[in-house]
């Protein structure tokens, strides 16, 4: 019977670590070893055998190496060597420390750029949220129809979700409501945004809290207990002081006494990323922070409430199974109530994860988009430029590489110390580039970055962009070390002693050329692609609002959230009215239901009774109190303003209206407006007459085009909340101290917010494009300069190059223009292919761009001849000292080698 | 690198195994020479190095080896047996000679 064979494991060692000719024999060996000792009853386990095959296999292992290096395996030495090869590698870098400096700048430039944006994306869509445990297990919940509309689920709705969906753990509702919160019980209060949420909320997130606890049951159920609230870490230092006696401190909010029982964890700021709350409250004390909805709000299925819902996943359910589940709680509802049009033709819409409302997403996924390939490009020309550095470099080193060769190094092993270079230059290129992204992301902290979006709380660096800027440095080592190393290690010994120019240096010249069109190709890609933007963005800044906006002060006060009632509301805004209009520096005041540009739209559909089909047209309105067209500016065409007793005083302002200019030619024609009678929907049948009309003016989106409007006279029903617009003769900031004392001397209770001039405001509704811009053209400026010392490095590389040609044609008789223009035309080759195909890259790249746009085709022909003229002009420039230089070499300097 | 010394002067480890593969004649190989060293000097080499100077002197040209017939026993796998070379022959002899020669030769003048 023949005996066992030996583990595995020792065939596998005696196989991968001894020499061919030793391997059967060895295996052999321990078999007869083992069996003898087995007879003996001597131990022979499988430890033994392992550690007698050790010994075999390494002592033999060792004795190769160290007694004949040159019979090594290859995979060997790789090992061996690699320490030696990088302090190799690191003092041949530092004997060069321009080279060095340079190469390692400039692919910082390009990391940096990319892990800046990448920071910013990953702040903005990526980052873990603070406060959440297995955020995968979680997801966000809306009511919606499937083509976007969104709407609000009332209390019972939750909670028949969290009885009868098996496949959630938990849900939590949450809606955001500004507050006015005083630290203090006599401080001035700040409006705030705060969320108003089920009593489950902080435990459906999971994450414990920095201090405290969140709402018990009890607390999120009965409107009866104290009011009790959580605050953010932020709040918590820079308004409470941030000392330990914050729990149980009260804290005055809408005008109440509440009492801290929590504050959340650091950088938590609600369930999404893009999320700014500072407060969070329990939906049982709603009647202290939504005073317009019904004291039964926790039981009334009609008071609906809730925007959001977070659910966590119960074990083993997937999104689909919460998606069928809900749907099926939507049946059952829309089956108990009828008649309700959203429950019968919305569904609940499940998304995974915590994540702002998609269109933020998406707006934000697109202008990322456009960012990471500006900084991917930005990335491609800087790793060119330092190939052909890292080329030159080759180059001059034939020499050493050549001798190198001839004392028998390998191919493989010099381009291997290239690699190693590179590789090295990169490491140090990726920690500068940290550096550099660390500043960018000071620079950019506490800059609103989008519009409704929180500004970055601190520039964070996290794991994910560190492994970025590693990544890029390594993708970068190779793409921008291989290439070189490849080209260099191919070197003719005889040749480079002789140090024969001629011999090697025209394909490399080629190949240096072919990095420095690829330069050129880039930048003139990324500067179309930041002409477009800013051709776009003057577009959008052209575009103006019908009246000069920044003569316009806004400022909003919500006296609803200090329990003002119909009759205090309706005596506060003519009385603060009154006083805006005898500050200095006012021209006109008036107050309006709703700001412009604050985003907030209102339509309605009007027609001229008795010819609806023909006239029907659906009109943005608002309710306006008379001065507010003084106050914008906007000249009164036809009839007039509202008076005063119309405004503020009863029933003399029912049934008029002031209508736009367009709205008043869509209705009428050419035809007077002025006493002709409009019909609207709400409340049907009843008519307005129109009793001016007004100058067209863009009102919501300054982007959108001029939408037709008409203004009713603001009713004592809308004063529990409003916008006050001042005409200014003064600049505004010395004008809104005044104005907060005007807001003071009445009720010094009561927040204003908002207070900006509508420049400001319609600013902010292009903040996010043009941010946008200003990021992507000083990308395209970092490009044009790197480029241009890329081509300006490549011909004066050539000119030293070919000082013996030149001699020559010197020599000859060509003058020295017609040296120069040799270099010059190397470089007009250069560039013109470069143009070329960047132009081309460009018309394909732009369609990347196409959403970004505004006012201009993606071919739009200025930017792409700008672009061309640009790099034109700069490539001259960088030409010129090398040529200049050619031109001056006198014949001895040509022929001195 | 002592291990090849440019006198071709032969270590302690190396003149025990040359030895013991001239006593055990055609039967010598790594478990053998082993065995055989133990039995006749009572030192228990360890199985790393009877493999590294085996290998040492195959490559330095004193042993030469060929492979035995598979057994049954080794689980099917041959032996690798070696044989003095010539050289290896003069070595041991010039190793012998060397160490005799110090013995006879008489204390050094200071």
């Amino acid at each position: 019977m023949s005996p066992r064979p030996l583990p595995r494991v020792a065939t596998w060692l005696i196989n991968r670590l001894s020499p061919p000719e030793w391997r059967e024999s060895i295996v052999g060996d321990l078999v007869e070893d083992r069996d003898r000792r087995l007879a003996h009853d001597q131990r022979a386990g499988l430890f033994w055998m392992i550690a007698a095959t050790l010994r075999v296999t390494t002592s033999l292992f060792v004795e190769r190496r160290r007694v004949l290096p040159h019979r090594d395996p290859p995979h060997v030495s790789v090992l061996g060597g690699l320490t030696a090869e990088v302090r190799h590698a690191a003092r041949a870098l530092l004997a060069h420390r321009s080279y060095t400096a340079t190469a390692i700048f400039t692919l910082a430039l390009g990391i940096g750029a990319n892990a800046a944006v990448f920071n910013l994306a990953n702040w903005l869509l990526l980052r873990p949220l603070p406060g959440v445990v297995h955020e995968s297990e979680l997801v966000t919940l809306n009511f919606g129809s499937n083509d976007g509309g969104t709407g609000l689920v009332s209390v019972p709705t939750v909670d028949r979700l969290a009885a009868d969906v098996p496949g959630l753990r938990e849900i939590a509702g949450y809606q955001d409501v500004a507050v006015h919160v005083a630290a203090t019980a006599g401080a001035a209060p700040r409006r705030l945004d705060s969320e108003i949420v089920s009593g489950n909320y902080f435990d459906v997130l999971g994450g414990p809290l920095e201090m405290g606890r969140g709402f018990t049951f009890q607390e999120g159920r009965d409107p009866g207990r104290a009011p009790v609230v959580v605050v953010s870490d932020r709040f918590w230092r820079h308004d409470l002081g941030g000392g330990p006696d914050v729990l149980s401190r009260p804290l005055t909010i809408n005008g109440t006494a509440w009492t801290i029982v929590g504050v959340a964890v650091p950088a938590f700021h609600g369930p999404t990323r893009t999320g700014d709350t500072d407060i969070w409250v329990p939906i049982a004390q709603h009647q202290h922070i939504l005073p317009v909805y019904s004291a039964d709000l926790m039981t009334n299925p009609k008071d609906r409430i809730f925007y959001s819902m977070v659910g966590r996943l119960a074990r083993g359910a997937s999104v689909e199974t919460a998606i069928a589940q809900t749907e099926a709680v939507r049946q059952r509802l829309s089956a108990e109530t009828p008649r309700d049009y959203q429950l019968s033709h919305w569904h609940f819409i499940v998304r995974r994860g915590l994540d702002a409302r998609p269109w933020v997403v998406e707006r934000l996924t697109r202008s990322m988009t456009v960012l990471m390939g500006a900084v991917g490009l930005l990335l491609i020309l800087t790793a060119a430029n330092v190939a052909n550095l890292m080329l030159v470099r080759a180059t001059a080193r034939r020499a050493e590489i050549a001798t190198r060769l001839a004392l028998g190094a390998s191919r493989a092993q010099v381009a291997r110390l290239l690699l190693i270079e590179g590789g090295l230059l990169s490491l140090g290129a990726g920690a500068l580039a940290l550096v550099l992204a660390a500043l960018v992301g000071r620079a950019l902290e506490g800059i609103v970055v989008l519009q409704s979006l929180p500004p970055m709380d601190r520039p964070l660096l996290d794991w994910r962009v560190f492994a970025f800027a590693c990544a890029a440095a390594l993708v970068v080592a190779c793409g921008a070390g291989v290439v070189p190393a490849l080209s260099g290690s191919r070197v003719d010994l005889q040749a480079a002693l002789r140090d024969d120019a001629r011999t090697h240096s025209s394909g490399r010249r080629r190949l240096r050329q072919v990095f420095a069109v690829a330069q050129v190709v880039v930048s003139v890609s990324l500067l179309v692609g930041a002409l477009l933007l800013v051709r776009s963005m003057d577009a959008r800044h052209a575009v103006h609002p019908g009246f000069d906006a920044s003569r316009v002060l806004t400022f909003s006060v919500e006296p609803q959230l200090q329990g003002y009632d119909d009759a205090r509301g309706a005596a506060f805004f003519p009385a603060l009215v009154d006083r805006v209009r005898q500050l200095p520096g006012v021209r006109a005041a008036g107050v309006a239901w709703r700001s412009p540009f604050a985003l907030i739209g209102a339509d309605e559909p009007v027609w001229v009774p008795d010819r609806e089909e023909a006239t029907r047209t659906v009109a943005e309105y608002n309710h306006v109190s008379n001065g507010v067209f003084e106050a914008l500016g906007l000249t009164i065409v036809a009839g007039r303003d509202f008076t005063e007793a119309e405004v503020f005083h009863g029933a003399a302002g029912d049934g008029i209206v002031i209508i736009s200019e367009s709205l008043a030619r869509r209705l009428f024609g050419d035809a007077p407006a002025i006493d002709r009678l409009i019909a609207r929907s709400y409340p049907a049948g009843t008519t307005l007459r129109v009793v001016g009309v007004v100058a067209d003016m863009r009102e919501t989106r300054i982007l959108e085009p001029v939408q037709p409007l008409f203004f009713t006279p603001i009713l004592r029903g809308f004063m529990q909340w409003g916008s006050i617009l001042v005409g200014l003769d003064a600049p505004a900031r010395d004008v809104i101290p005044a104005v907060r004392q005007a807001v003071a001397a009445i009720d010094p209770t009561l927040p204003i917010y908002n207070a900006e001039t509508l420049d400001a405001s319609i600013g902010r509704q292009l903040a996010n494009d043009a941010l946008l811009t200003r990021l992507t053209t000083c990308f395209a400026a970092l490009a044009l300069v790197v480029a241009a010392l890329g081509l300006y490095g490549v011909l004066a590389r050539g000119v030293a190059e070919r000082r013996r040609e030149f001699g020559i044609r010197a020599a000859l008789g060509a003058g020295p223009a017609s040296v120069a223009r040799l270099v010059g035309g190397e470089a007009a080759r250069v560039v013109l292919v470069g143009i070329a195909i960047g132009l081309t890259t460009s018309w394909w790249l732009a369609k990347f761009l196409e959403d970004q746009l505004f006012g201009i085709s993606r071919f739009d022909l200025v930017s792409f001849a700008s672009a061309a003229g640009l790099i034109a002009i700069v490539a001259g420039v960088a030409a010129l000292p090398p040529m200049r230089r050619a031109a001056r070499l006198d014949l001895s300097d040509m022929l001195r080698i | 690198m002592s291990s090849f010394s440019k006198t071709g002067l032969l270590g302690e480890l190396e003149q025990l195994v040359i030895l013991a593969v001239v006593r055990l004649g055609p039967d010598a190989y790594a478990v053998s020479i082993r065995d055989l060293i133990e039995l006749r000097t009572g030192l228990r080499l360890s199985r790393g190095s009877v493999y590294v100077t085996l290998d040492r002197l195959d490559r330095k040209g004193y042993l030469t080896s060929r492979f035995g017939d598979p057994t049954p026993e080794r689980g099917g796998k041959s032996k690798r047996l070696f044989e003095l070379t010539a050289t290896g022959r003069r070595a041991l002899g010039s190793a012998e000679q060397a160490v005799s020669r110090m013995r006879a030769a008489g204390p050094v003048r200071s």
